[in-house]
C-alpha cells in the first residue's frame, strides 16, 4: 500500500524504529501507538467502504487537528476524516456523509 | 536533581546531557510518550545524539530572558499556536455546552487546586509564600475585595446555563482530570514546595491578558465576550479571572524565578513546569469532553 508519508506512516516523524505489516506491506512507523491508530484507521475505511483492499493512503493533519484522508483501491477513492487516542479511533467521518463518531 | 519531561523518571543530576541521552535512548527503543514529545517540543527528524543534546540545550535556555518568560512563553507555544488546545478553540466561540463542560471538570480542578496551595503553604518556611498562597486559598472559598468565592462564580455560572449545582458537585471527573489531579496532588503534597509551586501556579497564564505578547496567535476568549457574554454570569466568571489570574501568574512567576536562582533549582523547575503542562493539556480536553457529553445527552 502506497502512503504519503517519508517517515512514520501515521505523522512523519523518524524517530523510533517499530514496524507493522500493513495490507501486505511492512511499513514504518515511530511508535506502537501510531501503527496502532494506522491499522485501525484502515481496518476502519474498509469496513465503511466494502473494499477488499486498499492501494493507497494520503494524510494530511496531526494529533489534536485531527487528519484529513483520500484512500483509494483500484479506481475507487474516498475522502474520510478521523482523529485517535492511544491508537483508538475516537471520531471518523466520510466526507459529505456527516458524522458517525464512535459510540 | 531534575525530572523528564515526558516520563517523570529522576534524576540526580540536572545536566542537559542526562536528559538528552535519557531521550535518545527511550527514542530508540521507540517508546511512545518519549517520541510523542520530541515531536512537540524539539523536532519530528530524528538525529544524533550530540545533535539533540544541542537542541536540549537550547530549549532549556532561559539567559536572554528570565525564566519567568521563559515559562510564559513556552506556555504560550503549548496552548495558543496554530493549532490551539481544543479548549482554547471552543472558547473562541463557546457554547453553553462548553460552559457545561468548564464548569463541571472545573469544579473539580478547583477543589484540587485549594488543596495544593494548602500543601505549598504548609511546607515552605518562607512568609511571602505562605501569604500568597494564603490569599490564593481565601480567594478561591471567600472571596475578595467583596467579590463572591471564585468557587461560587463557577457554580452560579453552571446554573445560568442551566445546570444544576447539585449536578456538579456529585459529578465524577473524567478520565484526563483526574489524571491530572492525581499528578498534582501528588507533586504538591510530595516533592520539593518549589517545584509544587511552579506546577500549578504557572497553569495560570491560561487566562492571563497579555498572551499575545509573548506570541500567543490565540487568547483564551475574545475580550467581547465581557460586554455580550452568554450569561451575565458567564461574564463575571470569566472576568474574574481574566483580571485575577493574570495578577497571579505573573505574581507566582516572580516568586519562582526568584526562589529558582537563591535555591539553585531553575532547570529542575523547567522541568517540572514542562511536565505539569501536559497534564494540564489533557485536563483541558477533559473540559471538551465534558461538553461534547452534555451536548449528547441534550
Ligand atoms: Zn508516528
Ligand atoms: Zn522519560
Amino acid at each position: 500500500m502506497k502512503t504519503n508519508y517519508e517517515g512514520c506512516a501515521l505523522c512523519d516523524g523518524t524517530w523510533g524504529d517499530y514496524w507493522r505489516e500493513i495490507e501486505g506491506k511492512n511499513t514504518f512507523f515511530c511508535c506502537s501507538i501510531c501503527a496502532d491508530a494506522f491499522e485501525n484507521m484502515v481496518n476502519r475505511v474498509k469496513k465503511e467502504t466494502g473494499w477488499k483492499k486498499i492501494d493507497s493512503v494520503s494524510i494530511e493533519g496531526n494529533y489534536s487537528k485531527g487528519r484529513d484522508c483520500v484512500a483509494t483501491s483500484g479506481d475507487k477513492r474516498v475522502e474520510y476524516f478521523f482523529r485517535h487516542e492511544d491508537g483508538v479511533i475516537t471520531e471518523f467521518r466520510l466526507k459529505g456523509q456527516g458524522t458517525s463518531p464512535v459510540p | 536533581m531534575n525530572l523528564c519531561p515526558a516520563c517523570g523518571e529522576k534524576f540526580l543530576d540536572d545536566e542537559i546531557s542526562t536528559i538528552s541521552s535519557h531521550f535518545y535512548s527511550m527514542a530508540l527503543s521507540s517508546d511512545p510518550t518519549h517520541i510523542m514529545w520530541l515531536n512537540r517540543n524539539i523536532s519530528k527528524t530524528k538525529m544524533q545524539q550530540y545533535a539533540l543534546n544541542d537542541k536540549f540545550t537550547e530549549f532549556y535556555d532561559f539567559s536572554k530572558e528570565g525564566l519567568s518568560m521563559w515559562i510564559k512563553k513556552r506556555f504560550v507555544a503549548r496552548f495558543f499556536n496554530d493549532d490551539p488546545n481544543v479548549f482554547v478553540l471552543d472558547m473562541q466561540q463557546p457554547s453553553v455546552y462548553t460552559i457545561m463542560g468548564y464548569v463541571t471538570e472545573h469544579y473539580h480542578f478547583l477543589k484540587q487546586w485549594v488543596k495544593s496551595c494548602a500543601y505549598i503553604l504548609g511546607r515552605t518556611d518562607f512568609s511571602e509564600i505562605q501569604k500568597y498562597e494564603f490569599d490564593n486559598i481565601s480567594e478561591e472559598y471567600f472571596g475578595k475585595d467583596g467579590q463572591p468565592a471564585h468557587v461560587d462564580l463557577l457554580l452560579q455560572m453552571g446554573e445560568s446555563v442551566g445546570l444544576k449545582k447539585g449536578e456538579v458537585i456529585s459529578s465524577v471527573p473524567l478520565e484526563k482530570t483526574v489524571r491530572a489531579l492525581k499528578y498534582w496532588n501528588h507533586v504538591c503534597s510530595s516533592e520539593h514546595w518549589l517545584d509544587a509551586m511552579v506546577s500549578i501556579h504557572s497553569l495560570e497564564l491560561i487566562a492571563d491578558k497579555n498572551v499575545k505578547d509573548y506570541g500567543a496567535k490565540y487568547a483564551y476568549f475574545k475580550p467581547e465576550i465581557l460586554n455580550d457574554g452568554i450569561t451575565k454570569e458567564v461574564v463575571q466568571f470569566l472576568k474574574a479571572g481574566y483580571e485575577a489570574d493574570q495578577y497571579h501568574s505573573g505574581d507566582a512567576l516572580k516568586l519562582i524565578e526568584k526562589y529558582a536562582g537563591q535555591l539553585k533549582m531553575e532547570r529542575e523547575v523547567q522541568s517540572y513546569f514542562l511536565r505539569s503542562m501536559d497534564f494540564f493539556y489533557g485536563y483541558l480536553e477533559a473540559r471538551h469532553e465534558r461538553g461534547k457529553m452534555y451536548e449528547d445527552k441534550l
